[in-house]
């Protein structure tokens, strides 16, 4: 029995070991298998399972010993701490030495707590029910109350905790696909650091970026730190701040992690500059640092470690292509936000609602999420500006909820501009037009928020009921509008003095389309928000290859034009692009054309990446990025069209550039570019495999591997695989991207006598399968 | 190897293509580089102002023109804030492109430009060779989108410093200019080549390319689809070529950028259906082209002379031609003035189909 | 590496005597005494006088571009200090300076509180020199109302030792307490006579050679705008200097000015004739391809149309409206292509 410490690299270990990854993740779930429950029964430092490795040894899974869980065990789960003085004492794996089912029922406990206390609460308190802002109140607090984004998140808390090492001097399980990755890339951080420092995450706004940064870290046992655009951010100001938060040793306990927010503004350069300025002395610092490791001679000179980076960084921006960010991109590991799923949403609005006593029905919900389009903050803003709003406490009966209450109750508190909207068309047949118009426009004026109804009443026009010849009402609203918009200019140029006449525009809609028909409320889309967004980022992307063009070969900058490449250029290469090159006979014609598109591609500055599909999350494609068909391609139909059409087409493309620079390269260069292209092509071929069980899969290469395994070299270095190994590597990794059946990745080298095995398992997935699989199943 | 519009773009005044009586002139001006006086070159898009304006430069300075270098300036705006900005530069001349510097387009003309007049006099004096760049060029592209206030600041500084600096400016209509500028400059009319000019350009741009032509007939027919537009006519030639096997016959068809095609199929479907439906379609079509970064104004354009050339037969007539473009002429200048372009567009689309439905 | 060109002794640099020759005759004949500057002749009076007894009140100039104000005042201040006592004395800040409130409370106010420096002997015995300083603020009618009113003050304040003057095109864009505090120059519009003498006294000097009628043609295209009028001599002339031509003819002006010629004009007024959308719409879309200029073609449009006697008076009035609402909307920096063929097509219509 051997109860070594486990090393940092498996490949040095005599002893067997066997490292259980229950990640963190699982927290909130239920324990995938049986042997994780086999743990929480044995006591620390004791052997906790064995079984027959693949030399037919005897193996005995151990634990590694606990430092502090204090370190780790996040601040919200205070269960968690009480777990390490209990005598618990491992760690060491994603579960932060963790009993999960203790700390399930902890949970549970803890929740039903609340809701009595809540009880209590409502019960004794009930008048001063609303003093708390709901947004607050129902912040997510932890990782298992974020809402959607279940894999991002993850991807989050995946590359915090590769921090771990550096930060709290804990050694992590090695991960399978990274040492693959290091097979690749040779290099090896020092301090086991991620090999990209910063976390950039991007995405819409309001969908909670900063609010799942925050709980995330905190989640890892990081305090924050955050910059955001509200503080001072020129230069030297915020180079101080960053470098104290960095560098320098606090008090409190938890290490600090940094999230510098809203970083795509256009002012921020300076700040991102101090960022880049981090990683380039980081690197720095890093090489000397290996360099010392090597020599041997480990002189612990102060000075040289300053400037390494022993904080994780989590930056957030909104658009990705902003030209700002340009630089730092490529120093970041990116994470792309999507707006969490209405579903996940009205989930977690219908978990407030039951909380707080409220009997809302699921349409209001919906309403609300269609609302706020995503924006969760909003959501519960407005659900709590209902609940207060009903007058009733504990119920919002549903025929109390519709607007009609609201029109009386809400007389002398002004209401909310999408209210207002829908009150517009409604002609009440009982109340005389006059009455009703001055009631509006009282309505109108005190809201005050006239742009924001008018936009309301454009968009919802179309779809209400009203009499009209041809279309000669919406004609005559044009009018209108142009009024309206001469008066908001004035916003701007006489300090908004005509701004208040624009409030006899929304009464005009009222004239016109008002009707005794319009009964529903119907719900407001705000397209104008959405596409500025787009046209934003589009503009975005024409800039980036502007830039692009400009610094790669200044000889054309002069002919680049931003207005032409988005009229004239842009759609037209796009169409050379997607030439079908696979319906070519011609041979020679072919290359012609494939020279004429690389030439094309690399002056335009265009790259052939892979990127995520839109429509399917695990997937990936080859594109050209900056993504010009975002900007040039408008025909939904012929879109469709070509995308599908041009992946082939840029496969051929990336192979043909890719012999296209073999040829150039250096004789003993073009030997290692060929076994990097062996390697892509072999991903590539295994990418049809991978849909076949892996279980069975792993097995028989299990059986092959035994029968190879004592041909195998002693001293192999781990980069040194075979190709058949490498493959089934691969193979694995991918399977695991591709987030199919399995549960788990597996990788298995052997090394002479000793066997070794990682185990992952991907529990908590909501695309996982969730049920016990034993041992016994993955061995025979 | 790159788009054929780089790879054919004429580098020096003597091998520029078409309008060979503006060749004329430049080539005059070349002659006396020492009384340059400063240039406001006009013309549609396409038809090849800044080719000419480099070839000219070209002629004065030598190929040193084309080495171009991109320089970071850093500019402090009235507020204290600092602005970067990519100035295109090269040993004789520097480009500024107002649209990058966004409403500050005031403070950088006058700095930098008043910096390029004062450095340059130091740098002339130094000059071992003594070369003839005793002045600089500045190159405005895009000249009508300067605000006022920068073009006023321009006025003096033209006078100023004419002796270190000439202006180059280049603008697609010259109505936003004021008239004190266009006092201060030599005008010269870019006109876009005609249509037998432009099939001459494509017809040797074919040879050397080893295009397989049918006939000539879809050459014709790219010029005519071009509409004067060499740029377009070359990229239309080079994507029709490359996605038919470098063979073109008379029947192939003529690529379009989608965003044209969109507002055609856009302008039928107003014709056809003139219902609250449509308009709703057509919303959604405007918002697509607007975050497509298709400015407000050149879909209304390309709207309007889709409806009156191109109209499906007896459904406008003369009368409702004439509504039409008078709508458009308004709500063109409710566009320039307003922010809002959704509005107005939809509201043209709305009294356009008013227009055609009522029975003048 | 000229050498390869050619012409490299060409690009030689020659002393100052080419400095002289490669301004702009602009620049070259910019008036160096007030007798030089032509026309203006109430306003030169006045000058005189002032130069005279050296007392000068506020000054405000406007009027038209190119009618000779600046150049008006830099003559002044020439005469008055010399050239040496007038780069201590005189302040000139233009639209291209900053000219922001900050400014005029900073530079300009400390500029106009200096006491006068001493002037030399041999200045004393050439010039005037008055004690006082001038500042000139050109294109005033750029600079924003808080600037000028912050001027206001310091008008009065310093007018012991500073004396202003303010250029301007349009005096409306001058707030009413700086224009009631100036004493005020009106430049009218070249006429001419004047003119014709300046133009023709300069072909004299660069001995420039041209068909009758031309210089009459080119004040018409620069409508009493004598700065453009000389740029575009200057430009004929060289133009001929190359085609090696002796005269500069009519045709060569129009197309360097960039005005639409006479024979464009008239097609435009026949195919207008014909009342045929379809004929006018292609005709436009050529008219615009080839380049000319919405602009000056709506202004020639109106000389065509209003000076015409075969139009009555009715149509004439019913084309001004056109023409007048189509030129308010181009000012808006509208389309040009929509514009023109919403004119030509309502013309027509009338």
């Amino acid at each position: 029995m051997d109860t070594q410490h486990p090393l940092p690299t498996p490949s040095a270990t005599g002893s067997p070991a066997f490292q259980g990854l229950p990640s963190l993740e699982t927290l909130g779930e239920s324990s995938l298998f049986d042997f994780g429950k086999q743990k929480e029964d044995t006591s620390s430092g004791e052997i906790i399972n064995q079984f027959i490795s693949s030399s037919g040894q005897t193996v005995q899974l151990q634990k590694k010993k606990m430092r502090n869980a204090n370190e780790t065990a996040s601040g919200e789960f205070s269960v968690a701490g009480a777990y390490s003085s209990n005598g618990q004492e491992w760690k060491g794996d994603d579960s932060y030495g963790i009993n999960i089912n203790n700390l399930l029922d902890a949970i549970s406990a803890k929740s039903n707590n609340d809701e009595e206390r809540a009880n209590v609460l409502s019960s004794t308190n009930s008048k001063k029910r609303p003093q708390k802002l709901w947004v607050e109140k129902w912040r997510p607090k932890s990782f298992i109350d974020l809402v959607g984004n279940e894999k991002t998140n993850r991807r989050i808390l995946g590359w915090l905790r590769q921090w771990s090492y550096a930060v709290f001097k804990e050694q992590l399980p090695e991960l399978p696909q990274k040492t693959h990755n290091n097979e690749v890339t040779v290099d090896m951080d020092p301090l086991q650091r991620p090999n990209k420092k910063i976390l950039l995450i991007h995405g819409p706004p309001g969908i909670g970026k900063t609010s799942v940064a925050h709980v995330v870290t905190k989640q890892a046992g990081f305090s924050v730190a955050e910059i955001n655009a509200s503080d001072e951010r020129a230069g030297q100001f915020v180079k101080d701040k960053v470098h104290n938060t960095l560098f320098n040793h606090t008090f409190s306990d938890s290490p600090v992690c940094l999230i510098a927010d809203e970083i795509d503004g256009s002012v921020e350069s300076g700040f991102i500059r101090v960022l880049i300025d981090i990683i380039n002395k980081d690197n720095k610092a890093t090489n000397r640092l290996r360099y010392l490791a090597n020599t041997q001679t480990k002189s612990k000179d102060k000075k040289r470690r300053k400037n390494l980076l022993v904080r994780p960084i989590i930056a957030i921006c909104n658009n990705l292509y902003a030209p700002a960010l340009e630089k730092l991109k490529q120093h970041c590991e990116i994470i792309s936000f999507k707006r969490p799923s209405d579903n996940a949403l009205q989930e977690r609005l219908e978990h407030i609602c039951s909380k707080e006593r409220l009997d809302v029905p699921i349409k209001t919900i919906n309403d609300l999420i269609d609302l706020a389009q995503g924006d969760v903050r909003n959501c519960i803003n407005n659900l709590q500006f209902m609940a207060t709003n009903s007058g009733s406490l504990n119920q919002i009966s549903p025929e109390k909820n519709d607007s009609s209450s609201w029109d009386t109750n809400g007389k002398d508190i002004s209401i909310s501009w999408f209210k207002l909207v829908n009150q517009i068309f409604r002609k009440d047949p009982h109340r005389s037009p006059k009455d009703q118009f001055s009631d509006l426009l009282r309505q109108v004026e005190m809201n005050g928020n006239y742009d924001r109804i008018l936009y309301g009443c454009f968009t919802l026009f179309p779809s209400v009921k009203y009499s009209d010849i041809g279309v000669m009402k919406p004609a005559e609203i044009s009018d209108w509008l142009y009024f309206h918009d001469l008066m908001f200019k004035s916003l701007f140029e006489h300090n908004g003095e005509l701004l208040r006449y624009s409030s006899s525009v929304p009464l005009m809609f009222f004239q016109k389309f008002g009707d005794i028909a319009n009964k529903t409320d119907l719900r407001v889309k705000n397209m104008d928000f959405e596409q500025r967004e787009v046209t934003r980022a589009n503009l975005d992307i024409v800039n980036s290859i502007c830039q692009a063009i400009k610094t790669e070969s200044p000889g054309m900058a002069a002919f680049i034009h931003r207005t032409s490449l988005i009229f004239e250029v842009l759609p037209y290469v796009d169409y050379m692009i997607s030439t079908d090159l696979t319906k070519i006979k011609n041979v020679k014609v072919k290359n012609i054309i494939i020279e004429n598109l690389l030439g094309i591609l690399k002056n335009m500055q265009l790259t052939l990446a892979n990127m995520n599909d839109d429509s399917s999350e695990f997937r990936t494609v080859l594109g050209v990025t900056p993504p010009i068909h975002k900007v040039a391609l408008l025909d939904q139909k012929r879109m469709k069209e070509a995308m599908n059409k041009r992946t082939g087409n840029f496969q051929l493309l990336l192979a043909k550039s890719e012999e296209k620079r073999v040829k150039k390269r250096h004789l003993d260069q073009v030997l290692r570019e060929k076994s990097i292209q062996e390697d892509a092509r072999n991903k590539r071929a295994k990418v049809s495999n991978n849909a076949g069980n892996t279980i069975d899969f792993f097995k028989s290469q299990y059986a092959s591997m035994k029968k190879n395994s004592n041909n195998e070299d002693d001293s192999r270095p781990v980069s040194n695989s075979t190709k058949g190994k490498l493959s089934f590597i691969s193979a694995n990794s991918n399977a695991k991207e591709e987030g199919d059946d399995d549960k788990a990745g597996h990788k298995n080298r052997s090394s002479g006598e000793n066997s070794r095995m990682w185990i992952k398992y991907k529990a908590g997935f909501s695309n996982a399968v969730r049920k016990n699989v034993t041992w016994n199943s993955l061995w025979q | 190897m790159s788009l054929w519009v780089d790879k054919y773009r004429p580098k020096s005044l003597k091998t520029l293509s078409h309008s060979s009586d503006l060749t004329e002139l430049l080539t005059s001006l070349s002659e006396h580089p020492r009384d340059l006086p400063h240039l406001l070159l006009y013309g549609p898009n396409g038809s090849g102002k800044k080719t000419r304006c480099m070839a000219l430069l070209e002629s004065i300075f030598g190929p040193g023109v084309y080495r171009l270098k991109i320089d970071i300036r850093q500019f402090v705006t009235a507020s204290n804030r600092k602005l970067e900005l990519n100035v295109v530069s090269s040993p004789y001349h520097i480009e500024i492109t107002p649209s990058d510097m966004g409403n500050n387009d005031r403070i950088v003309i006058q700095e930098l430009l008043k910096e390029i007049a004062q450095m340059e006099q130091v740098d002339f004096e130094n000059s071992k060779e003594g070369l003839a760049h005793r002045y600089k060029c500045v190159i405005i592209n895009e000249a009508n989108s300067l605000s006022r206030d920068a073009q006023a600041a321009l006025r003096r500084t033209m006078e100023k410093y004419s002796k270190n600096i000439r202006l180059i400016m280049l603008c697609d209509s010259m109505s936003s200019i004021i008239a004190p500028i266009k006092s201060r400059c030599l005008l010269i009319r870019c006109p876009a080549p005609a249509n037998d000019e432009l099939v001459s350009i494509l017809s040797r741009i074919v040879t050397e390319e080893n295009v397989q032509l049918e006939s000539g007939v879809i050459l014709n027919n790219i010029a005519k689809e071009a509409n004067g537009n060499l740029r377009v006519a070359t990229l239309m030639l080079e994507s029709m070529a490359l996605s038919n096997e470098m063979q073109l016959k008379t029947s192939t068809t003529i690529i379009k950028p989608d965003w044209i095609v969109v507002v055609t199929s856009m302008a039928n479907k107003i014709q056809r259906e003139r219902t609250v439906g449509c308009l709703v379609e057509c919303r959604a079509v405007l918002y697509d082209l607007l975050s497509h970064c298709i400015p407000a104004k050149t879909i209304l354009q390309e709207l309007t002379f889709a409806l009156v050339n191109s109209p499906i037969p007896g459904i406008i007539t003369q009368n409702k031609m004439i509504k039409i473009i008078d709508l458009a002429s308004t709500f063109d200048e409710r566009l320039s003035l307003g922010n809002k372009a959704i509005f107005h567009l939809e509201g043209f689309i709305a009294k356009c189909m008013v227009a055609i439905d009522s029975d003048i | 590496m000229f050498e390869r060109f050619g012409n490299a002794k060409k690009r030689r640099i020659d002393t100052e005597g080419e400095n002289e020759q490669s301004k702009p005759w602009v620049e070259k004949y910019r008036p160096k005494k007030l007798e030089e500057v032509t026309a203006q002749d109430h306003a030169v009076t006045v000058l005189k006088k002032t130069l005279e007894s050296a007392n000068l009140p506020h000054m405000l100039f406007y009027g038209p571009p190119g009618t000779g104000k600046t150049s008006t005042i830099l003559a002044l201040t020439k005469e008055l200090f010399g050239p040496e006592l007038a780069k201590t004395r005189v302040l000139e800040l233009n639209a291209s300076d900053e000219r922001g409130i900050s400014i005029v409370r900073e530079k300009v106010k400390n500029f106009a509180r200096l006491t006068v420096s001493k002037s030399s002997k041999e200045d004393l015995e050439k010039y005037p020199c008055p004690p006082y300083k001038i500042i000139i603020l050109d294109e005033a009618d750029s600079m924003t109302a808080d600037a000028q009113s912050a001027l206001r003050r310091t008008m009065e304040t310093y007018s012991g030792v500073t004396r202003f003057c303010l250029i301007c095109n349009y005096i409306t864009r001058i707030i009413d307490p700086l224009a009631s505090r100036c004493s005020k120059f009106r430049f009218k519009s070249l006429e001419a006579t004047n003119a014709l003498d300046r133009l023709k006294y300069i072909s004299e000097k660069e001995s420039v050679q041209y068909e009758e009628g031309t210089l009459e043609k080119i004040l018409e295209i620069s409508q009493g705008d004598l700065r453009r009028a000389i740029t575009l001599l200057q430009s004929a002339s060289k133009r001929i200097s190359y085609l090696k031509v002796e005269k500069i003819r009519i045709l060569q002006v129009e197309e360097l000015a960039g005005v639409v010629p006479t024979k464009i004009l008239h097609e435009i007024a026949e195919k207008v004739a014909t009342k045929d959308i379809k004929i006018i719409a292609d005709y436009v879309d050529t008219f615009i391809i080839s380049g000319w200029s919405g602009v000056s073609v709506l202004n020639q449009l109106h000389d065509y149309y209003i000076t015409n006697d075969d139009y009555d008076t009715d149509f004439k009035n019913k084309v001004s409206w056109i023409l007048f609402d189509t030129d308010a909307k181009l000012t808006n920096g509208t389309n040009e292509h929509i514009q023109l063929l919403n004119l030509l097509v309502k013309i027509s219509q009338v």
